[in-house]
């Protein structure tokens, strides 16, 4: 607790010194921030345990993260409004350092609005031209913000920009930063899937075990079609998914992907014949445990066809799916 | 010098070092506690002055000339202050509730300071002279006071919060309120003499009889034998408050409220009556304890909603037991009546009300929650917003409502203004007995139904949507139903019958969707033997439909 104060009075006293100074004060700055922020995880946890200790009283919450934040949040603004003219010796190559460490806070905190408002106030001024582009900075800096930027617009259901920011985060990541990479991909591969149906290699799942089980067996149900089998595994990942906001995602992929792939399979197993009745599709369904009526099936067939995962239209009349003659499921 | 006296004291503020000498603490201490100290024994004098109140002023007039010749031994020697002077300063003070010493502590010290440059301190027959009542609530006074209360204007607004706990004080050492109905006979008293006090200096005699009537109200409760021990501290109080005190006629009527309120039917302050509500003594005796705490004493049930811009009245502020009544009112008339501009303004009214006294319990999480489910009925979401955003942090502090029948509307809600990532922190914070509830999971089951654009199970969802989750779902479903026609004309060739389309656009008869329809102009499409509509022919109007019924929505959800 002492520590904390300590360090939060340090940051605080170093934004003060740091306005006046340039580019050589980044380095004790990263330090300084990057302390009080687990130094605060550290007071919260001690303050958490003991009111867990005592009656539980439902007096202040540990709020020290949310206190440095403030703090370093601080900092950014220290950085950002350096009006040396000179940008070699800016205090703006600091931003992205600071920025990524508030993300991290921020996601922790799970305060996200906070981040995509620290978001805004970067493009904003990297749109009037005040800071360097990203590229420009340590490739370290970039890969951290580029993850978290990424993970904003995938939890926006932002999927292409999430693609590209996850994208070169992985590219630019260290050989060797294996967990970093893992990380990056946790979030990449359910975007690649649902955006371009891409699988990962086996090689993959090699490098990263854990991504292996979180994720091999549903990837594989999908390729099937087997919808049984993904409803299984994705009820046993929910929570997983849920606290690091992929489970909407997994969702969309349901429909998206393991759903046309199971009217495939029945495409497949009616000899490829064009016209399909909608009972034989509603038949498919009932064999993987979903058991609804025509009208429904008709609905998911519109909404596949309306998204382009299958060609054709429907013959209400007919109670007919009318596929077309090539590659009704396309890629 | 026929002016009515209280222009006299018009007068530069340049004297007013005895400011806070005097505290209001004090007064209302030695007020309640001791019926014999300082402003109540405004005195003897005063009982016999005020008989002579209601004179003219031309005949003031003479008598201040008698009375300057009778005893002007000083002769503008301030030390030295006539006993009439005394006890109309007593008297001042007694006319103004504890909240508004200060203000009086201004007036008088103008009206003292003037009398003193122009040297007729002693002159003046105190005795008859009106109180020195405006500046405080006399808003109309007459056109030359029109500048003066614009600047007087904030002071005024200081003056009333203080009042708050001023009032609570006196009420809570006396324990003596009155039962509502004299709560409401006052109320009423105050609204008419207001009026009249509102009138111009024309009719500055009918205020004096009016004051004359409220002095000898005050009069009976302090007609009291004044002890040598208490004329010594009325001096003191009168040598500062010379130069201190300041009042307003409105502030006398104020005093009369207060007194019907707290003084016993017999009007003698000495005989308090200890019976109490529990709901009073629950607002304000127990909140007493508290400083800062904000009590009203509007005893109207009904009131207009107007924006605060300045400090809270507590003159119009309703307390927690009358706001009760309130809220049963209320609900009798909406069931009767079903006004919504008359109900919304009148919650909005009470929602504030709470809020200015910081009343955070279940009432107020009552009153959020029937206003929320009015403004749902209505379809007034940004409203409802303000609700619901109240309502979080209500149930936040664990106190009792319908948290989960809340938080399913909050879920649609939020699909209304599709903010994602919002939605996302709400599923992390969601347990599996949240999960569990009915209307929970058919919130939820909405959500994965507009995800998908399944607007089959969608359009089913709404029409068995539990609560009042289809007033929300009404706010976005007209949107959805554009999509689903957008896909339905994609997929489906060469046609589909009227029927399907009400059926999964979710309408309840054929007329109504073909409504719909006509007013989006697709029903050109329709053939009207077979009542079958051309997909292909309607899909671009669908699209754009879609398009425009996409583009407006901002994030409050207000139209």
């Amino acid at each position: 607790m002492a520590a904390y104060r300590e360090q939060n009075a340090l940051t605080q006293l170093l934004n003060r010194i740091a306005e006046r100074t340039d580019k050589w004060v980044l380095p004790v700055v990263y330090t300084v921030t990057q302390e009080l922020r687990i130094i605060a995880m550290e007071a919260d946890h001690y303050i958490e345990d003991r009111m867990s200790g005592s009656s539980a009283s439902n007096s202040a919450k540990p709020n020290k993260l949310e206190e440095a934040a403030r703090t370093i949040n601080r900092t950014l603004t220290v950085c950002l409004n350096d009006r040396n003219s000179s940008m070699q010796n800016s205090r703006k190559w600091g931003v992205y350092f600071i920025i990524s460490l508030l993300f991290k806070i921020y996601f922790k905190l799970g305060t996200i609005s906070l981040a995509t408002s620290v978001v805004r106030v970067l493009n904003a001024s990297s749109a009037a031209g005040d800071i360097p582009s990203v590229e420009e900075y340590p490739k370290a800096h970039m890969v951290t913000f580029k993850y978290y930027v990424g993970i904003l617009a995938f939890m926006d259901e932002e999927y292409e920009k999430a693609e590209e920011h996850l994208h070169v985060a992985l590219n630019n990541c260290h050989k060797r930063a294996t967990r970093n990479q893992e990380l990056i991909l946790q979030y990449l591969l359910p975007t690649h899937l649902l955006l371009h149906r891409r699988y990962p290699s086996k090689a993959v799942w090699r490098t990263f075990p854990r991504l292996q089980i979180i994720y091999e067996e549903l990837f594989n149900a999908s390729k099937r079609g087997d919808m049984r089998t993904y409803e299984a595994a994705l009820a046993a990942r929910e929570k997983l998914f849920v606290t690091r906001r992929i489970y909407l995602t997994m969702l969309k992929i349901r429909t998206k992907i393991v759903r046309p792939r199971l009217f495939e399979q029945v495409y497949l197993a009616s000899d490829k014949s064009t016209r399909v009745p909608v009972s034989a599709f509603r038949k498919g369904l009932e064999f993987v445990g979903i058991d609804v009526d025509d009208d429904q099936v008709e609905c998911w067939a519109a909404v596949m066809i309306y998204q382009g995962q299958m060609k054709g239209y429907i013959s209400r009349e007919r109670k007919t799916i009318v596929l077309s003659n090539n590659d009704p499921f396309p890629r | 010098m026929a002016l009515p006296p209280r222009k006299i004291k018009l007068a530069p503020e340049g004297s007013s070092n005895y400011k806070g000498a005097y505290s209001v603490v004090d007064v209302s201490k030695s007020i309640s506690s001791k019926p014999n100290s300082s402003s109540t024994k405004a005195t003897k004098a005063s009982s016999s002055s005020t008989k002579q109140a209601p004179m003219t002023l031309s005949s003031k007039t003479s008598k201040t000339t008698s009375s300057s010749a009778q005893n002007s031994p000083a002769n503008g020697n301030p030390a030295v202050w006539p006993d009439s002077l005394k006890a109309y300063v007593g008297r001042c003070f007694a006319s103004v509730g504890p909240s508004q010493r200060g203000a009086m502590e201004k007036n008088l010290k103008k009206v003292i300071t003037s009398a003193i440059e122009s040297t007729s301190l002693w002159a003046i027959d105190w005795d008859t002279r009106e109180l020195p009542l405006d500046g405080i609530r006399a808003v109309d006074d007459g056109e030359d006071m029109m500048e003066k209360l614009k600047t007087d204007a904030k002071k005024r607004a200081d003056a009333k919060s203080d009042s708050a706990t001023g009032t609570v004080a006196v009420g809570a050492i006396r324990t003596s309120p009155p039962p509502p109905s004299s709560y409401k006979a006052a109320s009423i008293t105050f609204t008419k003499s207001d009026q009249q006090y509102s009138t111009t200096n024309g009719q500055a005699s009918s205020s004096i009889s009016k004051a004359t009537k409220r002095s000898a109200k005050w009069d009976q409760r302090s007609v009291e034998p004044e002890t040598t021990e208490d004329s010594a501290k009325r001096k003191k109080t009168s040598i500062f408050a010379d130069t201190n005190y300041l009042s307003s006629n409105v502030e006398q009527v104020r005093k009369e409220k207060r007194l019907l309120r707290f003084d016993s039917p017999s009007g003698n302050e000495s005989t308090p009556t200890p019976v109490a509500t529990p709901e009073y003594v629950s607002a304000t005796f127990v909140q007493d304890t508290e400083q800062e705490i904000f009590v009203g004493r509007s005893m109207k049930l009904e009131k207009k909603y107007l924006r605060l811009t300045s400090a809270p009245d507590p003159e119009t502020v309703r307390p927690l037991h009358v706001l009760r009544q309130t809220l049963d009112l209320l609900k009798e008339k909406w069931k009767s009546e079903r006004n919504y501009a008359y109900i919304c303004d009148q919650f909005k009214s009470m929602r504030q009300d709470l809020t200015v006294q910081l009343i955070q319990n279940e009432f107020t999480v009552n009153v959020y929650e029937i206003h929320a489910r009015i403004a749902l009925e209505n379809g007034d979401l940004g409203e409802y917003n303000q609700c619901q955003t109240q309502l979080r942090t209500l149930y936040a502090m664990n106190i009792a409502g319908h948290p989960i029948e809340f938080l399913a509307y909050r879920i649609l809600y939020l699909l209304h203004t599709r903010n994602r990532s919002d939605m996302n922190d709400l599923l992390i914070e969601l347990t599996d007995e949240q999960k569990a509830d009915d209307a929970i999971a058919h919130a939820l089951q909405v959500r994965e139904a507009m995800t998908d654009q399944d607007y089959h199970s969608l359009m089913r969802l709404y029409l068995s949507a539990p609560n009042m989750g289809g007033y929300i779902m009404d706010s976005f479903i007209d949107r959805e139903r554009h999509a689903a026609l957008e896909i339905i004309c994609k997929a489906f060739r060469p046609d589909v019958p009227l029927r399907f389309l009400t059926d999964e656009i979710g309408f309840d008869s054929d007329k109504s969707c073909y409504e719909f329809l006509e007013k989006h102009a697709l029903n050109q499409f329709i053939d009207e033997s077979s009542l079958r509509l051309r997909a292909k022919d309607a899909y671009p109007t669908a699209q754009n439909n879609r398009m425009t019924a996409f583009k407006k929505i901002d994030i409050k959800g207000q139209i």
